[in-house]
């Protein structure tokens, strides 16, 4: 008996000492073998087993749980060919040299990627509503034209707001709330006046990842979308480039080898108004470039510097189209306007990061950065007629100038820690120092200027768990705004849960705050352009909660089914009462009234990737309103950009392997609307003689009373890679690899005008302004270095 | 049938169903689609007005007057004037609350356009309340009050001139909110708008191209709280389709009853 009880202990010591049997880790960066760049997202599996981790936004891997022995890992990325290598753990964890992946000769090239299979994401294989898109996509999205801004509204749960407006809104959310960062870098304001574009150069964009609520502690500050962007670091073996000339701008594109570890990137564009400037006499034009500098130290450090440069110079004088329009018509309506509108704004960003695997399990992060901007806008109408028949006046009278000076100098660190198989810890500490100068004059009153500095320190931790088939990411960011005083603590839950036959489950939860805000102008400029961004002073923050579940499952080995459904709570959202006179409140804070929101709805998108033809097509449902005593009482009115269905698709079909067609289709419900009951005359007066002169406004005391019809808009697309003819002479000349040439079509459906305005004028029915007159065409000539 | 005919034919069969969606193409002289209505808003007539009060005159005329007019609708099938020649205006000089002197106001029909009232005997003095009455068939009864601000008074009765710019203060002065600032000289009036300080004297500078004649003179217009939020509202603006409550600051009605008071001086 004694002698059965021993062989049980022992059996069991032997049970227990063999789960805890020791194991290790194996990591190391994974990069293009022909530029250097790393590859973020490339697939890692112990060969044999479903054992395996991607590459993070690093372009850095840790695969855990492995025994002592001899291992082999496959690496694989979609475009690059597979790759093996063995490993042999002995007695501890290892650090790999760099490994290689080379472009295989793809035929599908220019297929559209967005958001690979779940296994395939990068390091955030944990994020709910994470969507990730190439470079190459955006360049195949017809109406994108190569930027950023333009292409991301084709993703599910992001809208543009007003015609005319670079900005975007996430599930409802303010505009304010999306964080846009350049290689960790906030950026504000990063948009381009001409073409509502954003300030990137699409050559030089490595990854974009673009996060729609549901974010992890590590980011905060914002309280809606992330918006990722990851520039190229430069070919480390050659040097290569694009030149692309066009229609409406130059871009350059360059990256070469410095040495043998260090490499550069250049890109440039430059705009220019040809059009505009013939037609209305305007001189407009704007430009960017950025400069990257990386120094692969060694194997385990990498330094890397960057600076970004965007101006533009918007300048509109419309008194030549006025003149044409008096003398075709032979009236003097506009003999007296005087319109003046001019706006100048600039980025600039330099930065320094430095990465380190302090060990095979230990990944350091940290960064200095300097990110400015400012912007003056002008714009004036004054406009005076008295015509003949009558001793009536007409006048328009309205002047707007805001001036706005942002800089901010942060550093902030991060470490990861992998402990075991099971946990990968992250932690971070971030200060930013502040500056924000605002100056503002309106209908001619000087408002003076407002200066404020303050300052953000935040630390954020966070545990991804991984549990077999389970991954749950609990974390919480505490940060202390300077102008506040209080901390404020959010906390943050991802999880997903990976379900037999390939059924993927995900939910989050998070609570996020925002300190820095921005003034809504939509309703006192044509079209708000910018964020005017304004740090809150001894006021609580905004705040919202996040919850959001949803599923991905792939339908075939080519397609997937994802559908999420999101519930987002704004117990506090602020906007500026601009309906207020100077006289009743004159400075900004005066202004501000506190109010809350709601946003929620579902989200379902199917990609695919069918031989020649590739693509994605989503659905949306939402509803978001917003409450605030100032407006109807507190009764809720649905938000100004509230879309009830988003209907999107994009698709790509390569007829040929140098002929790509693309399509694109966005159908949207029309946006809620202040459509005014009715119109009240405003006199001006002139105390020095006493006359007057009039103008009707339309008036209403409900906000957002009817909608705008559906907006459509189907583009297209051609790529044509170039094998004979004079380009292809001038290519061998350049000794260029590859030139092709580039055709968008836009507003297919240029007879069906998109309504963005209806003006009551006292007639039978409301007169709608549209849009997109005439269809557009763009040409562009790309050469390949 | 190829792909490459099937996939055009589909393109083109997809165009002609989302064009045909639309019962009609429209174009800018053509009344198109009509904004989808979530909350129905009723339109109920009322008086609009702007009126002044200030004690100064022109050829012995007053320059006090009430513009009247009326809320409008956005879309109506019938003919609109927004004229009204036959309003009873009336304002009194209040004491105490109580009206203690009225005066009436007249159409003035040597003007068509717009309906102006002016009195006929009236000489308003600064620090005087005044009530206004406005009574239309058909409307509800507008009322109003407006205090006449002070005459601006500048400070030690100093103006300086340095380049070419004006450097002056005016007192501070509750009864006023706003300055609207004239310079007349040889070259184009010079004007500027500045709201009164919050506290202490009111700084202006005011710059000027050219030389200063030295018949220079300097207008300064005070108006009271009501007129400065008129003459300083947001409603200005063209934008259509913006939540923009018509502006108001009497009762019964829309629009401004305010009232100013001046100084002119010469520079020199």
């Amino acid at each position: 008996m004694m002698k059965r009880i021993a062989l049980l202990i022992q059996f069991f010591i032997l049970l227990v000492c063999s789960s805890f049997a020791q194991t290790y880790t194996v990591s190391g960066y994974v990069v293009d073998g022909e530029t250097g760049e790393t590859l973020i997202g490339v697939s890692v599996v112990k060969k044999g087993t479903h054992q395996g981790v991607s590459t993070d936004g690093n372009g850095f891997f840790r695969l855990t749980g492995l025994r002592k022995g001899e291992t082999v890992l496959e690496f694989s990325y979609l475009g690059y060919g597979k790759q093996e290598k063995k490993v042999v753990i002995t007695s501890k964890s290892i650090l790999l040299e760099t490994l290689k992946l080379f472009p295989e000769a793809f035929e599908f090239q220019d297929v559209i990627v967005v958001g690979k299979r779940h296994d395939m994401v990068g390091d955030r294989e944990v994020e709910t509503s994470q969507q990730r898109i190439t470079a190459q996509t955006i360049i195949n999205i017809p109406s994108a034209r190569g930027d950023i801004f333009k292409a991301i509204k084709f993703l599910p749960g992001l809208q543009g707001t007003e015609p005319f407006s670079p900005l975007y809104t996430a599930r409802g959310s303010d505009p304010s709330g999306n964080l846009v960062m350049l290689d960790g870098v906030a950026v504000y304001n990063p948009y381009h006046y001409e073409q509502s574009g954003g300030l990137f150069n699409i050559q030089s964009i490595k990854n974009i990842d673009v996060m729609v609520g549901g974010f992890g502690a590590e980011f905060g500050g914002r309280n809606a979308s992330i918006l990722y962007i990851t520039t190229k670091d430069g070919n480390l073996n050659k040097f290569s480039g694009e030149v692309e000339p066009t229609t409406t701008h130059t871009k350059l594109f360059f990256e070469f080898p410095v040495g043998e570890k260090s490499s550069m990137m250049v890109a440039g564009r430059y705009f220019y108004d040809i059009p505009g400037y013939f037609l209305f006499g305007n001189r407009s034009y704007f430009y960017d470039f950025n400069v990257s500098y990386t120094n692969r130290i060694n194997e385990r450090n990498r330094l890397t510097l960057k600076v970004f440069n965007a101006y533009d110079n918007m300048k509109v004088a419309p008194e030549r189209m006025f003149n044409y329009i008096d003398n075709s018509f032979n009236i003097d309506i506009y003999e007296d306007l005087q319109f003046d509108m001019g706006n100048k704004w600039s980025n600039r960003v330099a930065t320094a990061y430095l990465k380190s695997v302090i060990s095979p399990n230990v990944y350091l992060h940290t960064q200095l950065y300097g990110s400015f901007h400012s912007a003056d806008n002008l714009s004036t109408f004054d406009f005076t007629y008295k015509p003949d028949s009558t001793d009536a006046t007409v006048a328009l009278r309205y002047s707007s100038q805001f001036t706005s000076r942002i800089s901010d100098l942060s550093a902030k660190t991060s470490l990861s820690v992998k402990t075991d198989s099971i946990n990968t810890f992250k932690l971070g500490v971030e200060f930013n120092s502040y500056y924000f100068a605002n100056r503002a004059a309106l209908n001619w009153i000087d408002k003076g200027k407002s200066v404020r500095e303050p300052s953000m320190l935040a630390a954020f931790v966070e545990d991804k768990v991984k549990i077999n088939r389970f991954v749950i990411r609990p974390g919480v960011r505490l940060s202390n705004y300077s102008l506040n005083g209080d901390w404020q603590v959010e906390p943050r839950v991802n999880m997903v849960l990976s379900w037999p036959y390939d059924w993927k489950f995900k939910a989050a939860w998070g609570v996020y705050y925002q300190s820095i805000i921005s003034m809504n102008t939509q309703e006192f400029e044509v079209s708000q352009f910018l964020d005017y961004y304004y740090p809150l002073s001894n006021t609580a923050p905004s705040k919202s909660v996040h919850y959001i579940v949803g599923f991905d499952k792939p339908i075939s080995k080519v397609s997937s089914l994802s559908v999420e459904a999101y519930y987002m709570e704004m117990p506090i959202t602020y906007m500026f009462n601009l309906n207020q006179s100077e006289q009743e409140a004159f400075s900004f804070s005066d202004k501000l009234e506190r109010g809350s929101g709601l946003s929620y709805g579902i989200e379902v998108m199917f990609r695919g990737d069918f031989h020649k033809l590739s693509g994605w097509a989503s659905y949306g449902w939402g509803r978001s309103t917003r409450s605030y005593s100032h407006i109807m009482d507190g009764k809720p009115f649905l938000f100004d950009f509230d879309r009830t269905h988003t209907i999107k698709t994009m698709v790509s079909y390569r007829i040929a392997p140098r002929l790509t067609y693309n399509f694109s289709l966005v159908a949207l419900t029309g946006l809620p609307k202040t459509v005014e009951p009715a119109m009240q005359v405003y006199n001006y007066y002139n105390p020095v003689t006493g006359s007057t002169a009039f103008y009707p406004f339309g008036v209403s005391d409900v906000k957002n009373n009817a909608r705008l019809p559906w907006t459509i808009d189907i583009d297209m697309g051609i790529l044509k890679r170039i094998r004979s003819g004079f380009a292809v002479e001038l290519q061998e000349f350049l000794k260029a690899e590859e030139s092709y040439y580039t055709v968008s079509i836009g507003n297919i459906l240029f007879l069906r005008r998109n309504v963005i305005w209806y003006f009551p004028v006292g007639t039978k029915k409301y007169i709608p302004v549209g849009i997109n007159y005439m269809p557009t065409v763009s040409a562009g000539y790309v050469i390949k270095f | 049938m190829n792909k490459k005919h099937l996939f055009k034919s589909l393109f083109i069969a997809a165009i002609a169903l989302f064009s045909s969606c639309n019962s009609e193409f429209w174009f800018d002289f053509l009344l198109g689609p009509q904004p989808k209505f979530i909350e129905e808003v009723e339109f109920e007539p009322a008086l609009n007005i702007l009126g002044v009060i200030r004690p100064d005159s022109a050829n012995g005329i007053p320059m006090s007057f009430v513009l009247l007019n009326q809320l409008m609708q956005a879309v109506t099938s019938e003919i609109d004037t927004t004229s009204l020649k036959d309003a009873d205006i009336e304002v009194s000089l209040m004491e105490d609350g109580q009206p203690i002197q009225s005066f009436t106001f007249a159409y003035d029909s040597t003007q068509q356009f717009p309906t102006i009232y002016r009195p006929i005997d009236f000489s308003p003095q600064a620090g005087n309340t005044y009530s206004l009455r406005c009574y239309r068939d058909g409307f509800p009864e507008l009322t109003a009050t407006t205090t006449v601000p002070q005459v601006p008074v500048i400070e030690d009765d100093f103006i300086s001139v340095s380049g070419n710019a004006l450097h002056f203060s005016i007192v501070a002065d509750s009864t006023a909110a706003l300055y609207d600032i004239y310079l007349f000289s040889g070259f184009m009036p010079v004007f500027t708008r500045i709201m009164k300080a919050q506290s202490g004297n009111t700084s202006i500078t005011l710059k000027f191209n050219g030389n200063l004649s030295s018949d220079a003179v300097l207008a300064i217009y005070a108006y009271d709280s009501k007129l400065s939020a008129y003459v300083t509202s947001p409603n200005v603006f063209f934008k259509p389709n913006t939540y923009r409550p018509p502006f108001t600051n009497v009762d019964g009605g829309y629009g401004c009853f305010g009232s100013l008071n001046l100084l002119v001086r010469s520079v020199y």
